[in-house]
């Protein structure tokens, strides 16, 4: 018979000798025995095996140490791991590169025997299938699965995937073989086909997955390939052996390029690269290019820590960090659970757990959607100490974000609820005559006094400025706070100098305050639609003190009253005055540049050692600062106002 | 059907046809050595395995190995869960008489006795140090010593799932056989199954392995007796398919 007879007989073959695992000198693999010519006897012989089940003709008494291999181990695993047993050790004879491949029992009586490798070939050469002696970046194998795992199953019966026998002998374990069979010809010896995840799902149920953006997605990856992100499932993210992140198995494969670093954020910049899907048909989208984003002048410093994240989304109890309070550190995971994220305008923030404005642990789940703060709360609540920068360079509205949105505030932006502030003026201009906001909020209705904002409003990616209200209505993107090109993650320009007319602000310029006038209509903040407002005017007869302010007379900035926008509770330099609990007190409260009046306050004949803003004994707004103080142009005036809707 | 089919199937019916068979005189079965004058005219060579009739019904006057054709034992414990209850087997006829010298009480070529180490799992190979090699060794192993495990060698007097019956495994825990493991009938590659009396009572009767469904001790083509080669493990696949 000739050799391509033979070859071609071979590669016909629909048994363990078509496969690598034919190790016989006809093989046509690489990797193959010089002259030996049988192909079970590298793993199985009849007479003298070390052990009658499978008959298995290699010496595996070297594995006994206990210490030889290194265990996979994660946070989040419940089952405790053995060192290998079973058919495993079989397996792993060849696969952990530490015996020879033609080291054998018994050949031809010979006991015990070697076969010589082609090129010289003793143990496995270096290559993804040799998992060496440390397992902590494979799936873990003889371990009895923990079933408290609620995102956890057996195998039905019957399926190709099966728990074999462990250190007992009984049909309990994960080894090897549960996922792969030695002598299948499928690829990677599977038990079953991995597309669309099918053999990791039929162990790892998680919730949330079927119909999620990652298993429902047509985009090619890599992306000029013909498998998309939906068909490679879970082995987009998670790489079973030498994953490049081993307590998870993750994968920074980017298989698109070349490969990325080990980093937890490299795991979704594989994708969410420029270029690093193809467009979804679907959707007429790429996979969104959050990388880009990362690369901003501000940004999540998703590189500052690395394997310090802790899982949020797990199941499981206890939670292994429900609150950042440990390790400083953000991760993609921080905020989006890709087991079950939704694409905008769903829920990016599906299945994921946070804190609610009362404190306590939330979980987003079929009935209950999370609010979008309770995700940012996470960081920039409790613990905000901790995670945000460190207080020497903290800046002044650094605080905690829990407390800063309570409902039970006098002021705030309406990120938890509707707003204090009732005034007509904070209705939509479409709606009324009197109104001054302008834009919808981000389920598309009208901005009013009663709407709700994200913090996504303010703080998302500088492109999606181009759209008025809420930036969920931008036709820009990526959306999300990943990074913007302006301070504080901003969505627009928002100039937080100070120094009334000085630098920058010897003239009035709208560009500074561009991201305030998303919101709100600069026109009619600047006409009459201002609550900041004094009857009969002031100066050169203009009652809007926000346009006397502004513009006319001091060319102050936004920041300058409203030092801190999310809320008055954390106000370190204001004086409040006659402002009971409940009354509006419009987000005034003072930058520290602003000083305390000196001299008696003219209302109530005290001093203070903070600039004031109260009211009057009949309830008036007023303000005794530094700017309204002895000494200063308006020493002695007394500065109270009088709008149309205190 | 494309010509390429037609090879391969041709091929492939060529690697199964079983081989010729060797004349017993020329193997290393003939004890009166090669050439010798093995097949005496009164039968000594034979009747090292096969006992005449009127020898076996009168029950007297028989060899000492001959005895053990009658012997029941249960060595043959191969069953996964040493928690599990004993399996107890016992040697087919035909097998018996090859153990009757393959024990490694006789032959070198054996079936290894090793201590029960109550589990498969870490059973160190240093149980061979129960190996006796060659002939120096005692005659036979007295029958009580029969209990000990006998491990590292393939499994006989177990069934075998004929045209993909449903036979469980030979453990005692076992879920049914996946015949698609097994091919349907090994007999058409020129393999042999017995009739198991061997202890299955819910099988009886069906069809098993023993030594000599690999083995033919008359003498093959091939070597150590195998009724296919080995090379390319035609033998192995002869029974499973992998």
């Amino acid at each position: 018979m000739s050799a391509l007879f033979v070859s071609l007989l071979l590669l016909g073959q629909a048994d363990v000798r078509g496969t690598k695992h034919n190790l016989s000198a006809s093989s046509s693999n690489t990797v193959k025995a010089l002259t030996e010519d049988q192909v079970c006897v590298f793993c199985h012989v009849p007479h003298g095996a070390s052990q009658s089940r499978a008959v298995w003709n290699r010496d595996l008494s070297y594995q006994l140490s206990g210490t030889l291999y290194s265990l996979y181990g994660s946070s989040t695993l419940d089952a405790v791991p053995d060192r290998p047993n079973g058919a495993s050790k079989l397996c792993l004879s060849c696969h952990d590169g530490a015996l020879a491949l033609g080291s054998l029992m018994n050949l031809d009586a010979t006991r015990p025997a070697s076969v010589a490798m082609t090129g010289g070939v003793t143990t496995m050469p270096n290559g993804p299938t040799r998992l060496g002696i440390d397992l902590r970046n494979d799936h873990p194998i003889s371990l009895q699965p923990n079933l408290s795992d609620p995102e956890l199953v057996l195998p039905p019966v019957g399926d190709a995937v099966r728990l074999r026998d462990g250190a007992a002998g009984n049909k309990d374990s994960v080894q090897c073989t549960s996922c792969h069979d030695p002598h299948l010809t499928t690829s990677k010896f599977l038990v079953k086909s991995n597309a669309r995840g099918a053999l990791c799902t039929t162990c790892h149920q998680k919730q949330g997955w079927l119909g999620s953006r990652h298993e429902a997605s047509n985009a090619p990856y890599p992306a000029t390939g013909s498998t998309t992100v939906g068909d490679r499932a879970c082995l987009n993210c998670h790489k079973p052996h030498n994953g490049e992140g081993p307590t998870r198995l993750l994968t920074t494969q980017n298989l698109s390029a070349t490969p990325l670093p080990w980093a937890e954020e490299n795991v979704c910049f594989s994708c969410h690269r420029s270029g690093g899907t193809g467009v979804d048909p679907g959707t007429a989208r790429a996979a969104p290019d959050i990388q880009t984003q990362a690369s901003k002048a501000v940004s999540h410093p998703f590189a500052f820590k690395t394997d310090e994240h802790q899982p949020v989304f797990t199941a499981r109890t206890p939670e292994p960090e429900p609150v950042l309070n440990v390790v400083k550190h953000v991760e993609c995971a921080d905020c989006h659970n890709p087991h079950q994220v939704r694409a905008l305008p769903g829920n990016v923030h599906e299945g994921m757990k946070g804190i609610s404005l009362s404190g306590a642990t939330v979980v987003d789940d079929a009935t209950t959607d999370l609010k979008q703060y309770e995700v940012c709360f996470r960081c920039h609540g409790d613990s905000f100490a901790t995670f945000i920068p460190p207080a020497a360079t903290r800046p002044p509205s650094g605080s905690n974000k829990r407390l800063e949105f309570q409902l039970s505030n006098d002021a705030f932006h309406p990120v938890a609820g509707p707003g204090k502030n009732q005034s007509p003026y904070l209705n939509n201009v479409l709606d009324t005559p009197d109104g001054q906001l302008k834009g919808n909020d981000s389920t598309g209705a009208r901005l009013t006094r009663f709407s709700v904002i994200l913090c996504t409003d303010c703080h998302n990616n500088d492109a999606t400025a181009d759209t008025q209200g809420s930036a969920r209505n931008s036709p820009s993107g990526p959306k999300g706070p990943h990074g913007s090109s302006h301070t504080r993650m901003l969505r627009a320009n928002y100039s937080t100098a100070t120094g009334t007319n000085n630098a920058p602000f010897g003239g009035y310029n709208p560009t500074n305050f561009a991201l305030c006038f998303l919101c709100h209509d600069e026109a009619r903040l600047r006409g009459n639609r201002s609550n900041f407002y004094q009857p009969g005017g002031v100066g050169a007869g203009r009652g809007n003190l926000h346009q006397v302010h502004l513009v006319d007379r001091t060319n102050a900035s936004c920041h300058e009253c409203h030092n801190n926008v999310h809320s008055n509770v954390a106000a370190a330099n204001t004086d409040y005055r006659n402002v009971p609990p409940g009354t509006p007190s419009h987000l005034v409260n003072f930058a520290p540049t602003v000083g305390r009046a000196t001299g008696s306050d003219p209302w109530y004949g005290d001093t203070t050692t903070r600039p004031r803003w109260g009211r009057t004994p009949g309830g008036d707004p007023y303000c005794f600062a530094s700017c309204h103080g002895k000494g200063n142009a308006m020493d002695g005036q007394k500065s109270v106002y009088r709008p149309p809707n205190p | 059907m494309s010509a390429l089919f037609v090879i391969g199937a041709l091929a492939l019916g060529q690697l199964v046809t079983p081989s010729p068979k060797a004349h017993l005189d020329d193997t290393k079965h003939n004890f009166f050595g090669p050439g010798g004058h093995a097949l005496s005219p009164d039968g000594d060579l034979c009747q090292l395995c096969h006992v005449p009739s009127p020898l076996r019904s009168a029950r007297l006057a028989r060899p000492a190995w001959a005895s053990r054709e009658t012997q029941r034992n249960t060595a043959l414990d191969v069953r996964a869960d040493p928690n599990g209850p004993p399996l107890s087997m016992r040697w087919a006829g035909s097998t018996l008489r090859c153990l009757s010298c393959h024990d490694e009480t006789v032959s070198s070529i054996g079936v290894t006795f090793r201590p029960a180490s109550g589990s498969l799992v870490d059973d160190p190979v240093a149980g061979d140090t129960r190996r006796r090699e060659g002939t120096a060794g005692p005659a036979l192993n007295p029958p009580q010593l029969w209990s000990l495990q006998v491990m590292g060698n393939h499994p006989v007097s177990v069934p075998y799932p004929v045209g993909g019956a449903e036979y469980r495994q030979f453990q005692a825990r076992a879920t049914l056989v996946d015949a698609s493991q097994w091919v349907a009938d090994p007999r058409l590659n020129g393999l042999k199954l017995h009739a198991d009396t061997s202890g299955f009572d819910a099988l009886r009767g069906t069809s098993g392995v023993e030594c000599v469904s690999c083995h033919d001790p008359h003498g093959t083509a091939n070597s150590y007796f195998l009724r296919l080669p080995k090379e390319r493990s035609e033998l192995c696949l002869g029974c499973h398919r992998k």
